[in-house]
């Protein structure tokens, strides 16, 4: 979505998200003329093994278009559980990772140069929220404090987003939700009051060990005796949160593990390869977990 | 080896019993572990997971009313086996740790002590096959498979049995048995004193040291505005949950002072390492990426465009919003050592003050998000940290009075403190926090008596600090000797100044 415009032009908002203020660029596929965000349309189901009742609680939100914070640790399936609804709710899903030079621009949209002179480049946010679909911002407290202001206004009953650059406000399209995640530590930084209570929240943990299995059984192929030796080594990482590991190992961890398996490494090696040699740095905790996986094997 | 080993049994069975290296042979003793002192890590570990799989698995004590020696003997190896097993089938790599160390062999004789080592093997080994009638029944009455994962001994009462029935074809055999002997039994396992002893296997309790029973005593009330740290125990080898409290308050306000001319001109000073300490976090020059034109560089643009040259796409200003990026807390020792006279005149503490108040007018110059503390301690429950400046106060005239206001008093317990800034600083936005301490060296407090004890537990604490992204600069001012702020910080950490003057020098060295 591309609109040719003067990087210097003043004047009132332009409150739009109607495409016909907006030229669309001709080198595009025709389905993107119909359907912008095609690209991120979820073509096939993602597998997601629901542990409680957390798709109906998403369904229920989604129904109001209430923003949503997803809260969890490291590699427990939250940004599987958006890829998956978003495919169980047919709509588009823009995500974006956020980091600590993660700009308000990166998100909405900047000015960029070409031959021809300026023109306006939509961000991921402002794309799903002029044509509808989840905005999946991962790990949002990371992001510059500039970039957090920029979603208040779509968090509550506005539902809009000012591009003060371009001088457009921008209603968000019926179909348009939020969604964020946020991983809470004693380390991580805190999500403001003020942001924390525009959101409704879901919380998330590692899945039970038996049905921790049966994941690393679907997603990687692997017999169920073999998977659920290597959640029970997972589990046993987990103990040390808190004791030398600020997190132990995650579920995505654990399926990395099965398909190093699956791929022919004895299973003591792919666990090594996969987990204790990525968890930690520090040689105490390191010698406890190697020592651990010759115990546990 | 304390902490890996911790880890190591943290990781089997979730179970964190003390550690104690003091003992020539293996024991439980009132749920702490005695392992040898020297020895290598395989032995450790052996002899750790044995009993750390007593504690898991076996009662807390069995009724020895009633057995004679040959039988306590004989239920001491049934239960070695039984809890081998059950380790084992939970995590079947112990039995690569702990077979190879049982060598006993026919040729250990037909003895009393020949045979119950032989069946000790005999019921840790499924490949071993020991010809003895009286080995083989035993093994037969102990596991309901050859492969001697399934115990058949359940209970307490029918591992009493077992041992009884045993022990009658011993007495049958009219073998002699001294009960001063020490079996020879692979070294790793425990001489079982905790079966039959008034010990009860309790929850692990941390092992009695100098330091801990210094501070028992029953803590004093909570303040409201109090945080609770962990504190590390060398001696154990891990941390102590919520062992100091930091009391937070605020300096009262005084009387405003003007800031003197030589702080002044130590500010001035200062500006160069202050802008070498938000340069790590800046990124000055054009990108190709931007929000903001480099005017410049798009005239260049342009020039080559039209000109047909190959030309520089960096055409945006890089971000520039560095000071905001950096958060940092100036920490100001007040121990009651900080009031003995510095070289330059006036006491370490006033010196600290002084170089806070300069370096604070420097770093707010540049724009940076910093606050001033100064604490102490009088215990573990009274780590003070009062606030001289918060992160929205500026440096002004009232901060100069709140200074002025510093007392010498109490002890300087390092490690709380640290945590208690990182965990200020863990919540800040910035991308790069810092945190610079000014101290006249060692930690000490009234109630911990061993030297080492603080300065492990400050490295641990700076230690954790970095892995959370938070550097730490200690200045020592005017010190004898700065060799424990060396230990704790490392010699890149640590920088001795004697006065104002040589601030800058010192801040460059460790902070550009």
């Amino acid at each position: 979505m591309i609109r040719i415009a003067d990087a210097g032009s003043g004047g009132p908002f332009v409150a739009s998200h109607d495409p016909a203020t907006t030229r669309r660029p001709t080198a595009t596929m025709t389905d993107h003329q119909h359907d912008p965000l095609a690209a991120h349309r979820v073509q096939r189901e993602p597998y997601y093994q629901a542990s409680g009742d957390e798709l109906m609680l998403f369904e229920a939100a989604h129904a109001r278009r209430l923003p949503l914070v997803l809260k969890g640790p490291t590699g427990c399936g939250k940004t599987r559980f958006v890829e998956h609804m978003a495919w169980r709710l047919k709509r588009p899903l823009v995500t974006v990772a956020c980091h600590e030079e993660l700009s308000a621009g990166d998100l909405v949209g900047r000015w960029l140069l070409d031959s021809e002179g300026t023109r306006w480049q939509d961000g991921p946010l402002t794309q799903a929220v002029r044509h509808g679909g989840l905005c999946y911002l991962d790990e949002l407290v990371e992001a510059r404090a500039d970039t957090l202001v920029v979603i208040h206004p779509l968090t509550d009953t506005r539902r809009q987003l000012p591009l003060a650059q371009r001088n457009e406000l921008v209603h968000a399209h019926p179909d348009f939700q939020l969604v964020v995640s946020y991983n809470p530590s004693p380390t991580a930084r805190e999500m403001k009051a003020s942001t924390r209570q525009r959101f409704c929240a879901l919380e998330f943990s590692y899945p039970g060990p038996e049905l921790e299995a049966g994941i690393l059984a679907r997603e990687a192929g692997l017999d169920i005796a073999r998977a659920a030796a290597i959640v029970a080594f997972g589990v046993r990482t987990r103990r040390l949160e808190g004791f030398g590991l600020d997190e132990g190992a995650s579920t995505r961890m654990l399926v990395h593990a099965a398909l190093l398996v699956m791929q022919g490494l004895a299973i003591t090696k792919a666990c090594r390869l996969a987990i204790v040699d990525a968890l930690t740095d520090d040689a105490d905790v390191h010698a406890a977990l190697n020592s651990a996986l010759d115990a546990a094997f | 080896m304390h902490a890996p080993l911790n880890h190591w049994l943290r990781l089997l069975w979730g179970t964190t019993p003390a550690l104690a290296f003091d003992s020539e042979c293996a024991y439980i003793a009132g749920g702490a572990i005695h392992l040898p002192s020297r020895t290598h890590w395989h032995h450790h570990t052996a002899a750790a997971a044995h009993a750390a799989a007593h504690l898991v698995y076996s009662p807390k004590r069995f009724d020895g009313t009633g057995l004679g020696p040959i039988a306590r003997v004989l239920l001491a190896v049934l239960e070695d086996a039984r809890i081998e097993a059950l380790a084992v089938r939970e995590l079947p790599g112990l039995a690569r740790l702990w077979r190879p160390l049982h060598t006993a062999t026919p040729d250990a004789g037909v003895g009393f002590e020949g045979l119950a080592v032989r069946l000790a093997r005999s019921l840790c080994d499924p490949v071993y096959d020991d010809p003895d009638p009286w080995v083989r029944k035993g093994r037969d009455l102990c596991f309901l498979d050859p492969a001697l994962i399934i115990p058949a001994m359940r209970t307490p009462a029918e591992l009493r049995d077992v041992a009884t029935r045993l022990g009658h074809d011993i007495g049958q055999m009219r073998l002699p048995f001294n009960s001063k002997a020490v079996l020879p039994l692979p070294a790793y396992r425990d001489d079982h004193r905790w079966m039959w002893s008034a010990d009860v296997l309790a929850r692990p309790t941390p092992p009695a040291s100098a330091s801990t029973r210094a501070r028992s005593g029953d803590p004093p009330a909570a303040a409201p505005s109090a945080t609770l740290h962990p504190e590390w125990d060398r001696l154990i080898a891990r941390l102590r949950p919520a062992w100091c409290r930091v009391i937070e308050s605020d300096v009262p306000d005084r009387p405003a002072f003007a800031i003197a001319d030589t702080t002044l001109a130590a500010a001035r000073q200062l500006a160069g390492p202050v802008r070498d300490i938000t340069r790590r976090a800046a990124r000055p020059g054009r990108s190709d990426i931007g929000e903001s034109f480099d005017l410049d560089a798009l005239v260049q643009w342009q020039l080559g465009r039209r000109l047909r040259r190959p030309a520089q796409v960096r055409v945006y200003q890089r971000r520039r919003n560095v000071a905001a990026r950096t958060a940092l807390w100036l920490l100001i020792d007040q121990s009651a050592s900080t009031g003995a006279g510095a070289a330059t005149g006036g006491s370490a503490l006033r010196v600290a003050a002084q170089s806070a108040l300069a370096l604070g007018l420097a770093l707010q110059a540049q724009g940076l998000v910093f606050g001033v503390a100064a604490f102490n301690s009088n215990g573990r429950h009274a780590v003070h940290w009062r606030s001289v400046k918060s992160f929205a106060q500026p440096v002004d005239e009232a901060m100069v009075g709140r200074m002025l206001a510093l007392q010498s008093d109490g002890s300087t317990r390092l490690g709380a403190v640290l945590r208690h800034a990182t965990q200020r600083l863990a919540a800040q936005r910035n991308a790069q926090r810092v945190v610079v301490m000014l101290t006249d060296g060692s930690p000490h407090d009234i109630d911990v008596h061993d030297p080492a004890y603080l300065i492990d537990d400050a490295r641990h604490a700076a230690s954790s600090a970095a892995r959370h992204g938070v550097r730490i600069a200690c200045i020592v001012i005017e010190p004898d000797d700065c060799g424990d702020a060396v230990r704790i910080f490392g010699s890149t950490g640590v920088s001795r100044v004697r006065g104002l003057n040589d601030l800058p020098g010192a801040l460059r060295r460790l902070l550009a």
